[in-house]
């Protein structure tokens, strides 16, 4: 059930239609159908098109598996409190800059990387003069940027203790992303708002017995 | 006794003891894994099992497209020619040392469409999940490079790239589809959204089809199935829609399907891409691939009233439920009401909230705005502390009484 999207039956606003609302609403719907009909006896309700017994499953799974990612929602890991580097975000967006090379990245919190762009890349470095100075870090951020833009990723997070803002090069290279509107913070994990009440009928973890972690006994 | 509880140091007492054959008493705070296990599995073994809590599906690993390979060290000599860099780039270095040297994204771009273009969208494709929910874990490189539009005048148009985000009002028409091929070859060109399949979560929905395009002129392909706009329901977040671009052997004869899913019902365009493939991979390869994503607008709702005559539905995120201990007769200083409320069945809270609700409303009248200072009036007098803290919850919104002003924001 966890990180599912349960199914608003009438386009009602959100806080009208709760669990224990849905059945309510639904009879509600149902009766006023009846009522229709009875009263004008209006063709509208028995709806001739194709998708009249379509049924809209009430709890919709998104496999987009980026999907919480985007609406903040799914889990960040969260390392420890001064750990460096910083493990709590999505999207990491990584410079590195050797002494032949200048590359760049973007590292998902499973330690994927998404998208990059380098200077050993010949599209690249065919119209750059050298691989490694602050003009090559700038087109590289620029190119990152679009890459970015068009893989869907808006915000990422840059650890500002990894590398000094003040150098010419990162912050030509941060620039590039400014540029675009491409934010170098992500959005914090919107949490659930605290409610009472358990549901009983429906998956709930009241007096769960404690299981085994591996990791969290002391917590 | 903290480090004592700590998982290294069971592993530390595990060594002393093989040394010195006395076995250190292990202290955990509650239930242990299992007390005669001695000996803790490797790390290896770890891995092993944390692995196997995930089970990739069937084909994972399996490349069905055409082949790519990318000779890196050609590209490097490309790139020197010979001479050594400083020689070849010299009209460039003005503009470098000034910090004007601003490459040519175009240029850029078509080099590396020819270069690394498929080995990075088959890694971003991956990342989206593209090839686990369509092609049952095998993947392929998109070598055939596909430019997808969808137009709005001569100059204006949004192109579809790897997982951009695309509003939904701007997909109303069908897009324009440019690919380089020659004349003589015959492609299949699919539209199909793995989440957007309402009824069936685990299936695809088919947004188009035309088969035996002839080159790269689409009128003159064969229309399987109509465009159909993409209409992410409300409050769903951001909904997958992918084009891929198949290379034929020969003529496809898709009379069979077009069928089946020429009626153009949702029902009917319930899809799924891998047992599609499946049935034709002999005479069908992957080549090309885009995809983008789309959220809920205010035109998805005039989609689903007019083109699809249904009544447009609306989500909203179930949260996963929250550790609850065991309630208890004797509290020891908890609030009686608040106790008690946090194990009422969510049904009957709800209930009272709807009910409160419900007596304020008036359905001639717009609901009241929220008031900027909700608690300033007075609290009744004669009140117990437990209703006075009440009161001031549902003034506030609070808790479970957060339902009565929600939509009034």
């Amino acid at each position: 059930m966890a990180g599912c999207l349960r199914k608003v039956l009438l386009p009602l606003p959100r806080a009208t239609c709760n669990t224990s609302q849905l059945e309510t609403i639904q009879n509600f719907a149902v009766q006023l159908k009846a009522l229709r009909s009875l009263s004008t006896g209006s063709p509208r309700c028995m709806s001739t098109k194709d998708n009249s017994d379509y049924v809209i499953n009430p709890v919709y799974h998104n496999r987009n598996p980026r999907n919480l990612e985007k609406m903040a929602l799914a889990r960040k890991r969260l390392g420890w409190k001064f750990q460096s580097p910083r493990k709590d975000y999505y999207n990491k967006l990584v410079l590195m800059r050797s002494s032949r090379h200048t590359n760049a990245w973007v590292e998902h919190q499973s330690g994927k990387i998404v998208v990059s762009a380098s200077t050993a890349e010949h599209a690249i470095s065919s119209q750059l003069y050298s691989l490694n100075d602050v003009s090559a870090c700038e087109n590289v951020g620029r190119v990152l940027a679009q890459r970015c833009l068009e893989s869907g990723i808006t915000e990422v997070f840059f650890d500002e203790a990894s590398e000094s803002t003040l150098s010419e090069k990162v912050s030509s290279f941060l620039q590039a992303f400014k540029d675009v509107d491409i934010a170098l913070t992500e959005p914090e994990v919107q949490d659930k708002k605290f409610s009472p009440g358990v549901n009983y009928d429906g998956y709930n973890r009241y007096a769960e017995p404690k299981a085994w972690k591996e990791d969290y006994q002391d917590v | 006794m903290a480090a004592c509880m700590s998982i290294r140091r069971p592993m530390l007492s595990i060594v002393r003891a093989s040394k010195c054959f006395i076995a250190q008493p292990v202290r955990y705070r509650w239930k242990p894994p299992d007390k005669d296990a001695v000996i803790f599995p490797k790390f290896s073994e770890r891995l092993e099992e944390w692995k196997s809590a995930y089970e990739p599906p069937a084909s994972y690993g399996i490349n069905i497209g055409f082949h790519f390979h990318q000779d890196k060290k050609q590209d490097a000599n490309r790139a020197l020619d010979g001479k050594s860099r400083r020689d070849k780039k010299k009209h460039l270095e003005a503009a470098a040392r000034h910090r004007k040297l601003r490459i040519d994204m175009d240029t850029m771009r078509e080099d590396w469409n020819k270069e690394s273009m498929p080995d990075h969208v088959c890694r971003i494709a991956e990342h989206y999940g593209i090839f686990h929910d369509m092609f049952d874990g095998a993947h392929f490189h998109p070598v055939v490079p596909l430019e997808v539009a969808f137009d709005h005048s001569e100059e204006l148009f949004t192109p579809v790239c790897y997982g951009n985000i695309i509003p939904a009002s701007e997909t109303s028409k069908e897009p324009s589809i440019i690919y380089n091929s020659s004349e003589d070859s015959l492609w299949t060109l699919i539209m199909a959204s793995p989440d957007g399949n309402l009824e069936e979560n685990q299936k695809e929905l088919l947004h188009w089809f035309i088969g035996n395009i002839p080159g790269s002129a689409m009128d003159k392909g064969e229309q399987i199935c109509k465009y159909l706009q993409p209409f992410p329901p409300r409050g769903t977040g951001f909904l997958r829609y992918v084009f891929v671009l198949f290379k034929q052997e020969g003529k496809m004869d898709y009379a069979k399907l077009q069928r089946s899913i020429g009626g153009g019902s949702l029902r009917e365009r319930s899809f799924s891409m891998h047992q599609f493939y499946k049935a034709h991979q002999s005479s069908l390869t992957p080549a090309g691939l885009a995809f983008f994503q789309s959220e809920w607008d205010t035109s998805v709702t005039s989609v689903f009233h007019n083109e699809l005559d249904m009544k447009e539905p609306m989500f909203e995120f179930i949260h996963p439920p929250e550790y609850l201990p065991a309630q208890i007769q004797f509290p020891h200083k908890e609030p009686f009401n608040l106790y008690m409320d946090m194990y009422r069945d969510v049904k009957d809270l709800q209930e009272e909230v709807l009910k409160l609700k419900l007596s304020t409303v008036d359905p001639t009248k717009p609901p009241a705005p929220k008031l900027k200072y909700p608690n300033s009036d007075a609290l009744p007098n004669e009140a117990p502390s437990w209703l006075r803290a009440k009161i001031q919850h549902q003034r506030l919104g609070q808790y479970q009484w957060r339902d009565l002003y929600e939509d009034r924001d």
